[in-house]
């Protein structure tokens, strides 16, 4: 199974960039593409479960998660840069007595990034 | 094989916060000996000029890119058309940049696998 390795870097609310991403994402996981999301700069706001739109309008958090459920796609979230944007784990909690960061999304880190560069068939940025 | 990868920095430094990003990946691509280069283009050559956050609380990250040669990312490019329309003066960039003109920019740029853009 080949990989396709997508990094969000986009704002989910400064652009549509990330339903674009959302709708590719799907696309590849149906071509029966392994699909790792790497969330990064502003991306991570993505992996924000505090995020609460009205119930009428998209909910990128919602649907990346049911994404991740339904199909065989990764959702990691460059933890550095996550945590100067507040958007925090459990283990990160400490300071701010909650969380925002969990399952199906994860922490994970450039390191990480790196060696999914190379290792991965494909490539695509949003 | 390896996959090279090139750094595409758009914006100035204090606009937002992708040059700051971009030189934090740099460094972790660099430190995995991942070969690496950068492309300075459009309003992204205001980072190399020089900045004055005296009296700010801004972080000067750009002095970071003069350390990249240390994680052996010695591939550092701006665009000269750029650079002129941005009046920034050739003599006074770090002399660890190399300008290219917009024709050896696109062909230099072919030669990466993976592009990412700031």
């Amino acid at each position: 199974m080949k990989t396709f390795l997508i990094l969000v870097t986009s704002s989910p609310t400064a652009s549509a960039n990330c339903y674009s991403a959302l709708q590719f994402a799907k696309a590849a996981a149906e071509q029966s593409y392994k699909v790792v999301l790497f969330f990064y700069g502003e991306g991570i706001h993505n992996a924000n479960a505090f995020m609460q739109p009205p119930g009428d309008e998209l909910n990128l958090h919602k649907q990346w998660a049911e994404l991740a459920q339904d199909s065989n796609v990764e959702l990691i979230v460059c933890a550095s840069a996550a945590i100067k944007r507040g958007v925090i784990t459990e283990e990160d909690a400490q300071q701010t007595n909650a969380f925002n960061l969990s399952a199906p999304f994860h922490a994970g880190g450039l390191a990480e990034f790196s060696q999914l560069s190379q290792t991965a068939e494909h490539f695509i940025q949003f | 094989m390896t996959k090279n990868i090139a750094l595409v920095i758009t914006q100035p430094p204090f606009a937002n916060t992708s040059g700051q990003d971009a030189v934090d990946m740099a460094m972790v691509l660099g430190t995995f000996e991942i070969p690496t280069a950068l492309f300075f283009v459009s309003g992204g050559v205001r980072q190399l000029a020089s900045v004055n956050t005296t009296g700010t609380s801004l972080k000067d990250f750009t002095k970071s890119f003069a350390a990249l040669p240390f994680y052996d990312i010695d591939d550092i490019y701006a665009s000269q058309l750029d650079l002129q329309r941005h009046n920034i003066n050739l003599q006074e960039l770090p002399d660890f940049v190399q300008v290219l003109t917009p024709a050896d920019l696109s062909l230099t740029l072919s030669e990466y696998q993976r592009v990412i853009r700031f």
